[in-house]
């Protein structure tokens, strides 16, 4: 027991900022008595009423007056009570209107009163805007994961079109993400086929840049779109190529038109990108693998 | 997190900064903290008198890096003479592969202000992770019948400028319309009459401390310590923390006049007990600034020891040369003074002080 009483004279003694403690207030390094109960604070009207009644005749102080104008008509404002330097101070975020407690030599009691309003005042805007706080913190939450989402899982944005893309945000962060990405400028690789003459097998290693297109997000994390854009390829040794492309995840299928030279006719190519073109190889090698078994188990 | 105790956020500025990166701002206070043996009970460590929550936001830079790197390396190189693509994949590449350096060179400060998709990124992080705690410890603080707890945030150089305009979002966006409130609270109209009018819902931090703060020149969006609704600040208290002879500090406009509210308190420091000065870390250790923090979110930090701190911050060891630096001759102190200077210029622009940045670190020997 003494202990405890030793423990607590320690903290008193060196306790600096205000707060409640059951019906007393801990206010300038001491602990003190208001007659306000917070049992009083279920509301802000009522604790204007029992503040009026504590405070007397003091009611009429221009500080505790410009107080009780506030807690009736609060309007979302912060009563908290905050220390700086030998101060504590209500309203700290309204220089004009700012209650400063002086620490010493003694508090008046009337200031105790309104201390401890203050912190009741405080607790009753936290139960309000809670539920409100609850729902803005799940909305931030979603908001922050599609962000990152789009940066990390959607359709690689090179600098270009990041910086371009980033034009077309709200300047507010409440409004939500978009779900169409633009497509600019966008080089890639690519494989392309002539489809005149397959019978040679003419596969051409390709550069393909995309002037404009765009990409639809479908469901929730940015991870899997469609888009179509349009294309110009340049391809190893058939020149300059222009068509039109379209897009499924990282697959991407298009066709290209390619002007003959001299006297040969224009060709029309088949453009795979390299994604698409890699697991229609693997594939077909899978398919060759599964076509040796067969043959094997068929043997005689 | 311990229940009853006070928030801190920790935001981090320019360069790497890995999980758990807090270690060294948090080491700094509590050496602070020994410098008040009787206002702290000996033997006991920061984290059982505040509760520090570190915030991350760089790794949203290397996604971003390591993305463009990928698309580098499928390029293939064209065909005839100018190989554009090759210089475009030399130069992501080293961005991507030289993260460090990049970092350091101030990327990071080109990647926040060049581009709104990653700004918006990094803003979203800090404003989920700093509503869901307000939420948690409001929450605690309700069902144990306490009083609320307060919340401050310390931020360091290019953070000042993120906090700045995540806090700016966060407070004036309309996060939750009123179909929304209403579906999760069934008392909403009733309380309407009472709580913020509809449009916004305050965040009422209790403390902003900006260290070394770059938010003059850099921010994208409002000021959140400037931020008034109904003749109220949103922020209730706000420091601008700067070292005389900080490049960042001074390049990024801390000591530009500015329509600044008028109770915004300037602490300005001028210790030297480390070469990089512009280090977080060493700015916390001076008693001019941890005794902000400590008085704002430590119950036990008393007015009277409030005074002390500022009585120590007074003394010559706080004005000059000391710690590491503490043997240094005359002729050292006037060169890295020298160095200092010559890093700083005070264009008000992203590139400038992405310039500055590079100077300083290339001055301090860390390039």
């Amino acid at each position: 027991m003494r202990c405890a009483a030793i423990v607590f004279f320690l903290y008193a003694a060196c306790a600096g900022a205000a707060e409640l403690r059951g019906d007393a207030i801990f206010l300038c390094d001491a602990l003190r008595q208001p007659s306000i109960k917070s049992s009083e604070a279920t509301a802000y009207g009522k604790l204007a009423d029992a503040l009026a009644a504590a405070v007397g005749n003091e009611r009429t102080r221009p500080e505790v007056a410009r107080f009780l104008a506030v807690l009736r008509n609060p309007q979302g404002r912060s009563f908290d009570v905050a220390p700086e330097g030998n101060t504590e101070k209500i309203f700290r975020s309204v220089p004009a209107e700012t209650i400063t407690i002086s620490c010493a030599p003694s508090v008046p009691q009337y200031l105790v009163e309104v201390a401890t309003a203050a912190l009741l005042a405080e607790r009753i805007r936290i139960e309000h805007e809670l539920p409100a706080m609850k729902t803005r913190a799940a909305i931030l939450e979603k908001a922050s994961r599609d962000a990152e989402d789009l940066l990390k899982n959607g359709l690689a944005m090179w600098p270009w079109e990041l910086w371009l893309n980033g034009l077309r945000l709200s300047d507010k962060d409440a409004d939500p993400l978009f779900r169409t990405q633009w497509v600019v400028l966008r080089p890639s690789a690519g494989i392309e086929i002539d489809l005149r003459s397959q019978a040679s097998a003419d596969l051409q290693a390709s550069v393909m840049l995309e002037p404009l297109g765009f990409v639809r997000y479908r469901g929730d994390s940015y991870a899997h779109w469609w888009g179509a854009s349009l294309v110009v390829t340049s391809s190893t040794n058939r020149g300059a190529g222009v068509g039109a492309l379209l897009r499924w995840d990282n697959y991407v299928i298009g066709l290209t038109r390619h002007k003959g030279e001299g006297s040969e006719p224009d060709s029309t190519f088949l453009m795979v990108g390299v994604d698409l073109y890699d697991l229609l190889n693997k594939k077909r090698t899978e398919l060759k693998d599964w076509d040796a078994f067969a043959r094997l188990r068929s043997a005689p | 997190m311990a229940p009853g105790m006070n928030v801190l956020f920790l935001l981090h500025g320019v360069g790497r900064h890995a999980e758990g990166w807090s270690r060294d701002p948090v080491a700094a206070l509590q050496a602070g903290m020994k410098l008040y043996p009787e206002c702290f009970e000996a033997g006991k460590s920061l984290d059982r008198y505040l509760t520090v929550v570190e915030i991350k936001y760089d790794d949203i830079f290397d996604t971003v890096l390591d993305r463009w790197a990928e698309l580098a390396a499928a390029l293939p190189a064209p065909t005839g003479g100018f190989n554009w693509t090759s210089k475009v994949t030399q130069l992501l590449k080293k961005a991507g592969d030289e993260r460090n350096i990049f970092a350091r060179y101030g990327g990071d400060v080109l990647l926040y202000c060049g581009f709104a998709l990653v700004a918006r990124a990094a803003r979203l992080r800090i404003n989920s992770l700093i509503a869901s705690t307000i939420v948690e410890e409001n929450e605690a603080a309700l069902r144990d019948r306490r009083s609320p707890p307060k919340f401050a945030l310390a931020a360091h150089s290019l953070g000042t400028t993120v906090a700045q305009d995540a806090l700016y979002q966060l407070a004036s966006g309309r996060w939750v319309s009123d179909e929304q409130q209403l579906a999760a609270d069934p008392n909403f109209v009733s309380a309407l009459a009472s709580s913020a009018p509809p449009g916004g819902l305050a965040v009422n931090l209790h403390g902003l401390f900006l260290v070394s703060d770059t938010s003059p020149v850099l921010h994208q969006s409002g000021y959140y310590s400037e931020l008034e609704r109904n003749g109220a600040y949103d922020c209730h208290a706000v420091w601008s923390i700067n070292h005389e002879l900080d490049p960042i500090s001074v390049v990024g406009g801390a000591f530009e006049p500015g329509p600044w509210r008028p109770d915004k308190k300037n602490v300005r420091v001028g210790h030297f007990h480390r070469e990089n000065i512009h280090d977080f870390a060493h700015y916390l250790a001076h008693p001019a600034v941890h005794c902000e923090i400590f008085r704002l979110l430590i119950p036990q930090f008393s007015g009277a020891c409030y005074q002390k701190a500022q009585t120590l911050a007074e003394a010559p060891v706080w004005k000059g040369f000391g710690g590491e630096l503490a043997g240094w001759l005359t002729q050292e102190r006037s060169k890295l003074k020298r160095k200092l200077r010559t890093a700083a210029r005070r264009d008000r622009q992203p590139m400038k002080l992405r310039d500055a940045t590079e100077k300083y670190y290339k001055a301090i020997g860390l390039l």
